[in-house]
């Protein structure tokens, strides 16, 4: 009995080491990560799938499978912001009232089933997207009808000239055709069992959590992918991404590294880092508040700051100060805020304050809201880093507020904040999108700042009139030299993010500030 | 869990009157609940009066308790388990009652640069700029550079900035004199703006490079750098044209484990941490023991129904993953200390109950439980004055594990980034803020990690070992 | 008939049916009225924390559709999505209808976390990976801390003794997450990948799921490599999760062993000659293994939590993390039918523990 009982611990040491080391040369094959006949590449992210219906997806990662299952009329240089033309032969002609955008569709551009794509195929599922009404609709809803028209051509009739049109179609993936019965057309459908459309793959199955399987669509119209499958494996944190992406287990990590491995990481041998502009953070104010109506609290706020001092201490330098709402690298980005109110102005805060009547024996009672969760565990050291900061004018009395998401966005965008703060990823990439939403008066009460200014009104259409125009950079510096004068909100930081891959393994990536990564372009090292 | 094990046999007690001292902590946990419920920021001096009350008469009850003699025996090993677990959390205790006196720092007291890595002595910085700038100190760099006609340098100041629309500010020397007009896009029309700091210079010698070369025409030209002293002094001989202004920064002290993120002394934050823990780990415990005991005396002694019902309850949730329990709880009740000690004490609840139930099954039953009904006390008094304090020595050996599980299930939650406010100083909060900095900065989740080892360790020693040495079956060998 | 989970679940369901009705006809009365009552017993526990859950996730400021939301929805918008998810209804009238579909067996479809998704099929994907955490681990805990605590109580107080107790009170003390991470630290990064530190298997490795218990899976597939590549990820998660729990072990066998020991019946073991490693190892274990069992019923509550845990250091994609997605995003379907799946899973091994108990051990009587 003794010696069995003796055998079984050995064994079981013996069985734990061993396969141990057996699964050892299985990780090891990482070089081109090739089984069989199939060339795959594998992609890490702490990103998840959340909703697939082209019509209700709204996030980015989303957003990008739909994006390398289909393909639009417009669609992204690789690497850039600019537009060209996919599945339309060329930019689209506009009528002389700006209603009007005619595209003429691509011939010989077939489905995975061999069905050819036709101007009344992508009508219709254009107008699906436009009768659903998903979460995205916003952004198209000013779109009053999608027609087919002779010659393979296909008509946008617009509610009202919108000079920034073209960008929309090139960033929505809303109005993308895909196979027959892979969506019902009368409904939503977030969990198909599979997506195949134009595009380069087709997405054949998934597992929310774990993992994407993306295979080459054999009909694509394009120049064939190189690989024969993309694989997507979902990670819960940004500790375990990197840890993948330095063991060799996945051969890129698609946003979600933790940031202050970056710089290590940069030092590998075989790895390569891009490093893209992310979400910008803001703080705003309730324009209808007491605090938030009195221009000069805005602006003395808005000289306390010090966001040099914020991103070195919390965020371990690791981000960019913003100095506009928009963030730099997009056309037009100004630094108003800088040549406003320098990088830290204490002492004119202080005067400010007194001019409204805030000094150290009145301070004024200040509640900043943020929430804890949704932006990264380092905001809360960002917010009482600006505390210590707005306290230092000795006429400010701050006290940090917090409430979780659900209560929190509800809150703040319902107006009952006067001073919070948040954070924006762009719907299309442009400057205008930095702007609008929160200086217009139509778009400024969706986000609870309750701002409306003819001034404001006259700048925001004056660069969209400008479109396309060299001339726009000037009219789109004035706006935001008047957003910072005004002190609408307070731009903080841009965040970034980042693409990480193995170059013994993958090449040729390529991806610009809309973030966009398509597969397609990806070549295995030979 | 351990205690499942520990209590069914326990040896049937005498009543004890000096067990009543155990009981003192009910007002004042009571108390301390209060003060936490007013203001969930400080912790008061009450509080700590509090702790220090609380251990001491619950151990001090337990250790003069008949128990306790009657298992004087040696039992080696068990004997010295027990010592050295309450040597340590006395230790341990002392850090939590008074960590402003034992820390070398506040909690969130910068008190050097992020990231040092333990027992590294923070680098000196110095400031060097070109030999023709009038910069004297750290503080002039922030002014306004003066161009004069003659090809010199001065420094001068704005005034009267921003008031107006376009943010132009009339310019003085150093006399106060106005001088001229700041121009806003463009740059100044004969002074210039300067950046206050250099961002990551690739090199040292690009960074002397673009010193040397930055035209003081531009915005915002370059006309000083920061560097390691380690670094840049050396270099300073090998460039003409550039002095150095001096050194630069306070003093920072070597810290013993190191900084975190925000430049905050690890060290002081372990031992505020303490404090934290420990309330959190105990006021659960009791918060637990303030329910589950009378539920089970009430339905031990009384039975049917009632009895019934509470046990098919308590045994439901006990027989539910804790964790999870107390994640929604933690949800449901927002951030803060309260809202942790209220979630973990309800999974914990169900122990009491159950323990407390089964000895009062058993005592119910005993003769002078009989004879006290017989001489017609009244059921309170039997419940609190012939069963209560049978019971409560039990209670007093599983409490120790339970105030390990409790700081476990604690810092669980930390890590989950539910329950406390990031900027508490807690070891679960900065395990959980740090996890993704373990391959570079390794001491920021290492030690609080093996503090919260350490704590629970010495608890459920304590328990373990005490367990041990009370279990009559295990003495006849 | 194809494998998958389902029909696992409806195989073992079946084979416990059978040994039920074995029970009932082979036991005496007092056993079979108790069985009967034990077995009734489970509908209310389920059902009492059914309701707590459901109480506790209406209490959670925010619902589905706002714990969601981006910035500058428009409210109506809002209104409509929560018409849809059926969030706007009384909570009586919400409450109603959960109990009822839970009892036919209808779990609803996911809100927020997988939308739409059935989230009985969720649960059919998430459950085999916790159980193939789990059980791996109860097992790993079983061998190992039996057998060390066997070995410390024939030498009761001697060295082996204190450092098997003292090395099961260390673990016990360890958080769970932390040691996680110390692992990953070390196969991750000081062994440079010896040991996959997170997921259930590698990207490249692609198989098709019949179980979603990838062992299973692997080896219907023939796919030795991809078998050896699941192995390989669930060693560190195990280890870290067993670790947590095999002091208990230890120390149950420890002291019932000792208990035993000094009993009659190996006192007269001895006096006949038998060998001591015989008395010890076959005799007195033997009859420390039926306390061992329900402790196994009562550990499974703690190991799923500790799963929670588990599941977030490693990503590993079973229940726990499904649950804790599910209350941040105020997914009560996902969470209910979790919660649901747990109070089944509990309820029918305490009782199975207590029926074997019942069954194997002549001294109890009901």
């Amino acid at each position: 009995m003794k010696k069995l009982g003796l055998l079984l611990i050995l064994l079981m040491i013996f069985s734990t080491v061993g396969t141990t080391f057996a699964a050892q040369p299985a990780i090891d094959t990482a070089p081109y990560q090739q089984e069989g006949d199939v060339l795959r590449l594998v992609i890490g992210t702490t990103d998840d799938i959340a909703e697939l219906d082209p019509a209700n997806a709204y996030s980015f990662h989303d957003w990008e499978i739909l994006r390398n299952v289909s393909d639009g009329l417009l669609a992204y240089v690789p690497g850039s912001t600019d537009i060209e033309p996919r599945l339309a032969v060329d930019f689209p002609t506009v009528s002389e009232d700006g209603l009007t955008y005619t595209f003429t569709l691509r011939e010989g551009v077939l489905f995975p089933d061999g069905t050819e794509l036709t101007n009344e195929i992508f009508v219709e599922w254009a107008n699906r997207s436009l009768t659903l009404q998903g979460d995205p609709y916003t952004l198209i809803s000013n779109i009053e009808s999608v027609e087919a028209g002779e010659n393979n051509t296909i008509i946008f009739t617009l509610k009202e000239p919108f000079d920034l049109f073209p960008v929309t179609i090139a960033s929505q993936p809303q109005l993308y055709p895909f196979q027959a019965g892979d969506f019902p057309m009368d409904e939503f459908n977030n969990q198909p069992a599979q997506i195949r459309g134009v595009g380069p793959y087709m997405l054949t199955s998934y597992t929310i959590g774990e993992t994407a399987v993306f295979e080459r669509n054999p009909n694509y119209y394009g120049e064939p992918p190189a690989y024969d499958e993309v694989v997507f494996v979902y990670y819960e944190d940004d500790a375990q991404l990197t840890l993948a992406i330095e063991t060799g287990e996945i051969d890129m990590a698609w946003r979600g590294v933790t940031e202050t491995e970056v710089p290590r990481l940069a030092e590998a041998e075989n790895l390569e880092v891009i490093t893209l502009p992310g979400r910008i953070q803001y703080f705003l104010f309730n324009h209808q508040t007491d605090i938030g109506s009195d221009i000069n609290v805005r602006r003395a706020i808005a000289k306390a700051i010090d966001r040099d001092e914020i991103i070195d201490r919390a965020l371990s330098g690791l981000a960019q100060p913003l100095y506009s709402m928009v963030p730099p690298g997009f056309f037009g980005a100004s630094e108003s805020f800088l040549d406003l109110y320098g990088f830290s102005d204490v002492e004119g805060a202080i005067e400010d304050l007194a001019a409204s009547g805030y000094t150290a024996d009145n301070p004024l009672q200040l509640d900043l809201w943020y929430p804890p969760e949704r932006y990264g565990g380092t905001v809360g050291d960002a917010m009482a880093v600006v505390e210590q900061q707005l306290e230092a004018t000795g006429a400010i009395d701050v006290t940090l507020q917090s409430a979780e998401w659900s209560t929190y966005v509800v809150a703040a965008t319902g107006g009952e904040y006067p001073f919070y703060f948040l954070g924006w990823f762009f719907d299309y990439p442009d400057a205008d999108n930095y702007i609008q939403p929160f200086a217009s008066c139509d778009g400024s009460p969706g986000l609870g700042v309750n701002y409306c200014n003819e001034t404001m009104e006259e700048l925001i259409s004056a660069q969209r009139a400008l479109v396309g125009q060299p001339e726009r950079e000037e009219a789109l510096i004035a706006m935001q030299d008047f957003f910072a004068e005004e002190v609408v909100g307070i731009p903080l930081w841009v965040g970034q993010d980042y693409m990480i891959y193995n170059s013994d393994v993958v090449t040729n990536v390529i991806v610009g500030a809309p973030l966009v990564l398509e597969y397609r372009l990806l070549q295995p090292v030979q | 869990m351990l205690w499942d094990i520990a209590i069914s046999k326990q040896k049937q007690l005498y009543q004890n009157p000096r067990i009543w001292l155990a009981i003192a902590f009910v007002p004042t946990a009571i108390l301390a609940l209060l003060v936490f419920a007013l203001d969930q920021k400080a912790i008061t001096p009450i509080l700590q009066f509090w702790l220090v009350a609380v251990i001491l008469t619950t151990y001090g009850a337990l250790l003069s308790s008949k128990t306790v003699r009657q298992a004087r025996r040696w039992h080696g090993i068990d004997w010295w388990m027990a010592i050295i677990s309450v040597t340590f959390l006395v230790i341990f205790l002392i850090m939590g009652i008074i960590p402003e006196y034992l820390a070398p720092y506040k909690y969130n007291e910068q008190v050097g640069p992020a990231f040092l890595a333990p027992n590294e002595t923070p680098p000196e910085f110095i400031l060097i700029t070109r030999e023709e700038l009038p910069f004297q100190s750290f503080e002039d760099i922030g002014r306004v550079l003066i161009l004069n006609e003659d090809g010199t340098y001065s420094l001068g100041d704005i005034v009267e900035r921003a008031s107006n629309a376009n943010g132009v500010g009339r310019i003085t020397d150093d006399a106060g004199v106005v001088i001229g007009q700041e121009r806003s896009r463009l740059g100044l029309e004969n002074a210039i703006a300067v950046d206050r700091t250099l961002r990551d210079g690739d090199t040292p010698e690009m960074a002397f490079e673009a010193l040397l070369s930055a035209d003081l025409t531009q915005r915002r030209p370059l006309v000083a750098i920061v560097g390691r002293r380690s670094v840049f002094e050396p270099l300073v001989d090998q460039y003409e044209g550039v002095r150095v202004i001096g050194r630069i920064g306070p003093d920072y002290p070597t810290p013993l484990l190191g900084t975190n993120n925000l430049g905050e002394d690890v060290f002081s934050r372990l031992i505020y941490g303490t404090q934290t823990t420990l309330i959190i780990g105990i006021s659960s415990a009791i918060f637990s023991c303030l329910l589950g005991i009378p539920l089970g005396l009430i339905s031990g002694y009384i039975g049917g129904f009632l009895d019934r019902i509470l046990s098919l309850i308590l045994d439901s949730v006990y027989s539910f993953p804790g964790l999870i329990l107390a994640i929604a709880i933690a949800v449901v009740l927002g951030r803060g200390i309260l809202t942790v000690v209220f979630a973990i004490a309800v999974i914990y609840v169900p122990i009491y109950y159950r323990i407390v139930r089964s000895q009062t099954l058993a005592i119910r039953e005993m003769s002078y439980v009989e004879a006290a009904r017989s001489l017609g006390e009244r059921n309170i008094i039997i419940l609190f004055r012939y069963i209560f304090p049978n019971v409560i020595a039990s209670v007093v050996v599983i409490f120790s594990i339970n105030v390990a599980d409790a700081i476990l299930t604690g810092a669980g939650l930390s890590f989950l980034g539910l329950g406390l406010p990031e900027t508490t100083p807690d070891w679960g909060v900065d395990l959980a803020r740090n996890q993704e900095r373990l391959r570079s900065q390794w001491w920021l989740v290492t030690f609080p990690g093996l503090m919260i080892t350490a704590l629970v360790l010495c608890f459920s020693l304590l328990g373990e070992s005490l367990s041990e040495i009370l279990n009559p079956r295990l003495n006849r060998s | 008939m194809e494998l998958t989970f389902g029909t696992i679940c409806l195989g073992s369901l079946f084979f416990l049916a059978i040994f039920l009705a074995y029970v009932i006809a082979t036991g005496s009365a007092s056993l079979r009225t108790y069985l009967i009552t034990r077995l009734f017993l489970t509908i209310p526990t389920v059902w009492i924390l059914v309701t707590l859950v459901f109480i506790i996730m209406r209490l959670i400021p925010g619902d589905p559709i706002t714990a969601t939301i981006k910035p500058g929805e428009n409210p109506e918008r809002i209104a409509e999505l929560q018409a849809r998810v059926g969030v706007d209804k009384p909570i009586h009238e919400q409450y109603i209808n959960y109990i009822g579909d839970i009892l036919t067996g209808d779990f609803g479809r996911s809100i927020t976390v997988e939308p739409d998704r059935p989230v009985i099929d969720i649960i059919a994907r998430r459950l085999p990976a916790t159980l193939e955490l789990v059980v791996p681990a109860i097992l790993i805990m079983l061998i190992f801390g039996v057998a060390s605590g066997a070995f410390a109580a024939k030498h009761h107080k001697g060295i082996a003794d204190y450092s098997f107790r003292i090395a099961g009170i260390v673990f016990y003390s360890i958080p769970i997450f932390w040691m996680g991470l110390m692992l990953q630290l070390f196969f991750g990064v000081v062994l440079n990948g010896l040991l996959p530190t997170a997921k259930r298997k590698s990207g490249y490795i692609q198989f098709d799921t019949h179980t979603d218990f990838f062992l299973i899976d692997t080896l219907i597939e023939g796919n030795f490599d991809a078998f050896l590549n699941v192995v390989s990820h669930m060693i560190l998660p195990t280890i870290t999760l067993s670790l947590a729990l095999i002091g208990v072990f230890i120390r149950l066998t420890r002291s019932n062993m000792i208990e035993i020991l000094q009993e009659d019946f190996v006192t007269a073991a001895h006096a006949r000659g038998i060998p001591e490693n015989r008395v010890v190892y076959r005799h007195a274990l033997r009859n420390s293994f039926i306390p061992i069992m329900t402790l196994i019923g009562l550990q499974i509550a703690v190991l799923l939590g500790g799963a929670v845990l588990t599941e977030t250091t490693f990503s590993w994609p079973g229940m726990g993390l499904l649950l804790r997605d599910g209350i941040a995003n105020r997914d009560y379907i996902v969470v209910q039918g979790g919660v649901t799946v747990f109070a089944l899973i509990v309820g029918i091994t305490s009782t199975i523990t207590d029926i074997i108990y019942a069954f194997i051990d002549p001294r109890i009587r009901y």
